[in-house]
């Protein structure tokens, strides 16, 4: 019986539910370091006074600048010191930082920090910093706010908006927004006495490229930093980056020769962390009398913050949206320019979905605003307009591997019986009070990239393959040591199961090691839905070469081919017959009988295994059915369902929860989240009283369904399946808060809708307030 | 006059957790889950916010879930306080919210997970015939960013229906 | 986010308490379920000098009915109030019937989560006085009288009175909030509430409770008291909004006539949960639904 494909329950779930993981802020042992931030946009330091380092500490010691590059002619480089370095530039930038016994008393320590700052105009939100003579965020290095400029059209793309039979022009915003984890950003940082050596136990997601940097950012060698994730309490691209606070905590492990920790609260992590999405799309699309979308124009801006992230820099999002803006999409013509723009406001970084969300919600909200025009319904454009020839490649030159773009959509409608909700919706008009809508999305996904994929965005850092190294031990057991870093995906289990079919043991027998690199090989971490592709496929790999040799053994200690040999359940044996050995055998010969080995076989049983693919393509269809109060703007989700392709299920429970728990974050990014600053660049968020994640009362069940295209492109079939719920889930309900209120003539193209923004668009459009009770 | 205790002085401090007396010394403004983590020890009950929202800190005190956060260890003294690490038999044997939520997947990363399993057992101890809706309802109170909730809630039902069937 | 420092005391009577505060004045502050002042501790936006704790105290814990009004002790929780009791003059407990008995769970539903509602007490939030609680909407629309203790003396003041702006009442440093008196509202009377949140638990971003008398002659509004939460520093009544009502019979024409009156008559200012226009129109809403619900008979 297969393993892979069956929804055994997780390897990781009881030390968590027994209360004893260990998260950083349960390490302990520690001084507690806090950091003294700007409490204004942009300013010049003039002094800053009391019991805190600064940059001139740094300084001083030799510490260097991030440098988070992309090789571009277009692309502003910068040098970013660890602390802020004569100017500051958001509310939040780490200026200065103390240590004291207790966090309690860090902070009365941090208070007695005086920070002497001339406040300067600061640029704020996206007109505010491409405002002709708009305050400069970099004005030593840059004479405009732009600091990432990406352009591109394919030939006769003018020609084909001209001759179109329809145009349409679209404006989509999407606001600000913080991926949230629940356990906020900390490091732990001890130096031994002797030797000199640190271990640095930090909440992240990609511990050896972390290693890399603040080895480099302290000038030391890679071999004196451990760099431990512990168990992570979520993640979601936030802790992706470098944290200029971990590199600081490492450095001050050394020069105070004690154990210092960082455990960063919720109002830093919202003021300060890392922000996404800030972006604005303008479209405008040629459409063809068959209603096929034959021309796509589009100038993207994304409010990019202060500074750029490492490694991934802040064209994340300006080039993502670029690459791949069509979409599931065929346009035959394509024109973009995408830009990043530097602002006095925190800086970006992935945050699950990264662009997508709202290339997405700008693609689905223009399919839907076209298909009126063209007299169709929003089902029948979509079916004239996916791809359905594969492999497709698009106008950027990405392919896209075998899918089920309309078959996920005519799945998905079927699925909600549509007819049976136009009748409820027919009713709910005539007799006022809450009115339903419904809302279709359909996407593509592009996941499990190695580096082919990012040496294409000329990154300083290229990112990319995953690395296993794996090994049965003498009572049988097999570790399996990886460079993706997991963070409560599940993957560990995910592993086991396809261990245990390629070499014919029990989940339970695998042990999976991540998030260490002193044990693990160099490796990228978890994000961007990678994990099950590159580390699935590259456990895959070295599982089959550990078969194989495991196959070479029995087939010596048996006298059969070892073509014959067949692994399952613990048990090599001879098809066909009953004749067999242990596995467990087989492995106290592999350590403790060399002797018996085939000649020129290695003692041991370790082997191990790279993958690097160029990436595969996961489709899915959302479909969302609200309730929209036009009184008060607020709108409840009734019903959702998903229909996903993530190709092969190594373990549908995970994936569902995956995808479930990406859904609730879309939805909660298209109705709840949003990050403000008033005019000068205060933040007004900082609260959970103020940053809006949902509860389960604002949160329906969600449905899910699967088809399973197997991926030519990856070598377990799998796709990736890790942000795709976060990238449907805003436009399936933006649309369906468009289609609520469609017969009052709303046109709402905004995320987050709150009930405020949906309550002016309804008095905008009915002119009148609506009657009090209806 | 009743005895003040200074700001800047730890004062002795007795917390009776999962039924043992934890003699610690702490400042008026320890709270009670600073005290828990960092003076007991008991690290299984997390911080996400501080400030009431999350709910990751949930405990049981005196039977009733609440915010540890909002609660300074000087007020809890005399109180019956649980925590996560409380709730498996003293055998290992997991508490049966415990491998509903395993067997659910009701959770992932792992970190709000002590604080729902507290505020379920909370509910459900005091009220283990609570309707659906009204289940619901007390889940809001907690915040989870990694599942989505419906297996949270398909967890704590289950529970619910084995302990009335 | 840890709080500043303070020096703590938890007397065990009244007399301690009046004595703490009366020695410590403006340096100290309450602190009885926390549910409100601790979050703005650990923010360090309260920074109290001394910490009164009356979680030892007995005898502020009660409910009792006396000369027509329920009397809701300080430290009364919020969970109490979803089912109500009181303590009758002849010293049976019995639970609170009447429209009262039936709109006070109504609206301590919407306080906060189950565990604040487990801590928090009805005391502390009208002492706290956040313009959108509950409680404090409850207080100022139903006259609510407000019991205050200091050493040697107690005074009573009006909900009219009570509220002063945002956080501040008319308590002085002195003074202990001890109980509040809630009218009893007779079998003529019909009461409503209706508030608008972002999410499940949240503070509301407007409320509005409603109390109309009806004739019983005629059906007609002989009284009628509207009060909305969330459009100025504390909760406001509406009086040129409760005068379209006198003389009406309750329907839906005369609940979209006031709750237009009432938008018109709040002048609230915007913030990061809603501006101006937007709060207007939310009190449209929840007035004309307030009423609506107010519209069928006592529960």
């Amino acid at each position: 019986m297969s393993w892979v494909g069956r929804s055994i329950r997780r390897v990781e779930d009881p030390t968590l539910l027994r209360g004893v993981g260990m998260f950083v802020g349960d390490i302990g042992g520690a001084a507690a370091v806090r950091f003294v931030r700007s409490p204004v946009a942009s300013g010049l330091i003039r002094a800053v006074r009391g019991p805190a380092y600064t940059i001139e500490d740094l300084d001083a010691d030799g510490v260097g600048n991030i440098e988070a590059v992309l090789h571009r002619p277009d692309y502003v480089r910068l040098a970013q010191p660890l602390l802020a370095r004569e100017r500051v530039r958001y509310v939040g930038e780490p200026v200065a930082v103390v240590v004291g016994d207790t966090a309690a008393e860090a902070e009365d320590l941090a208070e007695q920090v005086e920070l002497d700052i001339e406040p300067l105009p600061a640029a704020v939100g996206i007109d505010g910093a491409l405002a002709p003579g708009a305050p400069l965020v970099h004005p030593d290095e840059s004479d405009s706010n732009v600091m990432v400029a990406g352009e591109m059209a394919t030939p006769g793309l003018a020609e084909a908006l001209d001759r179109a039979h329809a145009v349409v022009d679209l404006e989509i915003v999407s606001g600000r927004q913080a991926a949230l984890p629940l356990e906020a950003r900390g490091s732990h940082a001890v130096t031994e006495r002797f030797g000199g050596r640190t271990t640095l136990h930090a909440s992240i997601q990609a511990p050896h490229m972390v290693r890399t940097v603040i080895c480099d950012l302290l000038g030391m060698p890679e071999a004196d930093l451990r760099v431990v994730a512990p168990d992570v309490g979520g993640a979601f691209g936030q802790k992706l980056p470098l944290a200029r606070e971990d590199a600081i905590v490492v450095w001050l492990s050394r020069r105070l020769g004690r154990p210092v920790a960082w455990i960063e609260d919720r109002s830093e992590n919202l003021m300060a962390s890392w922000h996404s999405r800030e972006q604005r799309y303008r479209l405008r699309a040629g459409f063809d009398a068959e209603a096929h979308l034959e021309s796509l124009q589009a100038d993207v801006v994304a409010n990019v913050g202060a500074w750029p992230c490492y490694p991934i820099t802040w064209g994340v999002e300006p080039l993502m949206a670029l690459a791949e803006l069509p979409g599931p999409y065929t346009p035959e013509h394509y024109g973009v320019r995408s830009r990043g723009v530097a602002s006095h406001t925190c800086p970006m970084s992935p945050y699950r979905g990264v662009s997508r969300p709202a290339i997405t919600l700008a693609l689905e909200r223009l399919m839907d605003i076209a298909a009126p025009r063209l007299g169709l319904d929003p089902v029948e454009i979509r079916r004239r307009n996916l791809q359905s020839d594969f492999p497709h490649t698009s106008p950027t030159g990405l392919r896209h591997d075998e899918g089920t773009y309309r078959e996920a959509m005519e799945l998905a409608v079927r699925h909600v019986d549509l007819g049976a909700f136009r009748s409820r919706q027919h009713v709910a008009r005539a007799a006022g009070g809450p009115q339903p809508g419904i809302g279709i999305c359909t996407f593509s996904e592009r996941t499990g990239y190695g580096t082919p994929a990012f040496a294409a965005r000329a990154m300083g850092v290229t990112p990319g393959y995953e690395n296993v190294e794996l090994s049965m031990d003498p009572s049988g057991y097999v570790t399996v040591r990886i460079g993706a870093s997991p963070h409560g995906q599940g993957l560990e289990t995910a592993l086991s199961q396809i261990v245990a079919d390629e070499v014919g043991t029990d989940p339970g027998r695998v042990r999976v090691v991540a998030s260490d690199t002193d044990r693990t090989p160099y490796g990228w971490g978890s994000f961007a839905s990678r994990a099950m592709v590159l580390a699935g496929g590259a456990t895959y790999l070295a599982a089959q070469q550990l078969a194989t040799k495991l196959g070479s053994l029995a087939a010596e200690a048996l006298e059969a081919a070892a073509d014959d040999i067949v692994l399952a359940d613990g048990r090599a044996t001879v098809a066909g017959t009953s004749v067999g050995v242990d596995i467990a055998e087989l492995a106290r010969i592999a350590h403790h009988h060399t002797q018996r080995l085939p000649a020129g076989a290695t003692p041991g049983l370790s082997v191990q295994a790279g993958y690097d693919p160029a990436g595969t393509f996961s489709n899915a269809c959302h479909v969302a059915e609200v309730d929209v109060d036009p009184d008060t703007g607020g709108v409840s989700v009734r019903r959702f369902v998903v229909v996903e392709d993530a190709g092969r299920l190594i373990n549908p429970m995970i994936v569902d929860g995956q995808i479930r728990g990406g859904v609730v974050q879309g939805i909660a990014n298209a109705l709840l989240e949003e990050i403000v600053y008033d005019e000068d660049g205060n933040i007004l968020t900082t609260s959970l009283m103020d940053y809006l994640p949902p509860t389960v009362a604002e949160i329906p069940d969600i449905e899910i369904l699967h088809l399973e295209t197997l991926s030519d492109a990856t070598v377990t079939g799998a796709k990736g399946v890790g942000e795709g719920g976060t990238i449907g889930a805003p436009a399936a309900v933006l649309n369906a808060v468009n289609d609520a209120l469609a017969h009052l003539g709303v046109e709402l193209n905004e995320m987050p809708a709150t009930p405020e923004r949906v309550r002016a668009a309804v008095r905008s459009a009915t002119g009148t307030p609506a009657g009090p009770t209806n | 006059m009743t005895e003040i205790s200074p700001a800047d002085e730890a004062v002795p401090v007795v917390l009776r957790v999962n039924g043992t007396d934890r003699r610690i010394a702490a400042e008026p403004r320890r709270t009670l889950a600073d005290a828990l983590r960092e003076d007991c020890g008991l690290t299984g009950t997390h911080l996400g916010c501080e400030h009431g929202v999350c709910g990751a800190c949930t405990v049981l005190l005196d039977g009733e879930p609440v915010r540890s956060c909002l609660l300074f260890a000087v007020q809890a003294q005399g109180a019956e306080i649980r925590t996560v690490e409380g709730l498996a038999d003293d055998d290992g044997t997991l508490h049966p919210l415990q491998e509903a939520f395993w067997r659910h997947h009701g959770l992932q990363c792992g970190f709000c997970t002590p604080g729902f399993l507290m505020l379920s057992a909370g509910v459900l101890e005091t009220r283990p015939d609570i309707g659906d809706e009204e289940l619901r309802e007390a889940l809001s109170s907690n915040l989870c960013r990694c599942t989505g909730y419906q297996t949270i809630v398909e967890a704590v039902r289950s529970v619910r229906d084995a302990a009335g069937a | 986010m840890k709080p500043a420092r303070f020096a703590y005391v938890a007397p065990d009577s009244i007399e301690d308490v009046l004595d703490a505060l009366d020695r410590f004045g403006d340096e100290a502050k309450v602190l009885s379920g926390g549910q409100s002042l601790v979050p703005m501790m650990n923010f360090r936006l309260a920074r109290p000098e001394v910490i009164v704790d009356i979680g030892r105290v007995g005898g502020l814990d009660g409910m009792s009915v006396v000369n027509g009004s329920l009397t809701v002790g300080a430290r009364v929780i919020h969970a109490r109030l979803e089912a109500p009791t009181g303590a009758m003059p002849d010293g049976r407990t019995e639970p609170l019937g009447g429209v009262l008995g039936s709109l006070l769970p109504e609206v301590a539903r919407f306080v906060g989560h189950l565990p604040i509602r487990a801590r928090g007490t009805f005391g502390g939030s009208i002492a706290h006085a956040d313009p959108a609680a509950e409680w404090c909407i409850l207080a100022r629309t139903l006259d609510a009288e407000m019991v205050a203790l200091r050493r040697g003396g107690e005074r009573v003041i009006a909900a009219a009175d009570f509220f002063e702006t945002v956080f501040t009442t008319a308590l002085e440093p002195e003074e202990l909030l001890a109980a509040v008196h809630l009218p009893i509202l007779g079998d003529d009377w019909r009461a409503g509430f209706c508030e608008f949140s972002r999410r499940a638990g949240d503070f509301a971003v407007v409320a509005a409770m409603t109390a109309v008398r009806l004739d019983p002659a005629t059906g007609a509004i002989s009284e009628a008291r509207i009060g909305v939460g969330g459009v100025a520093g504390v909760p406001v009544r509406l009086p040129a909004a409760e005068a379209t009502l006198v003389g009406e019979v309750p329907g839906a024409e005369v609940h979209a006539a006031a709750a237009e009156v009432a938008a018109g008559e709040v002048d609230p200012a915007g913030d990061l949960h809603g501006s101006a226009a937007y709060r207007r129109d939310l009190v449209r809403a929840m007035v004309a639904r307030a009423l609506a619900q107010g519209a069928g008979a006592p529960g």
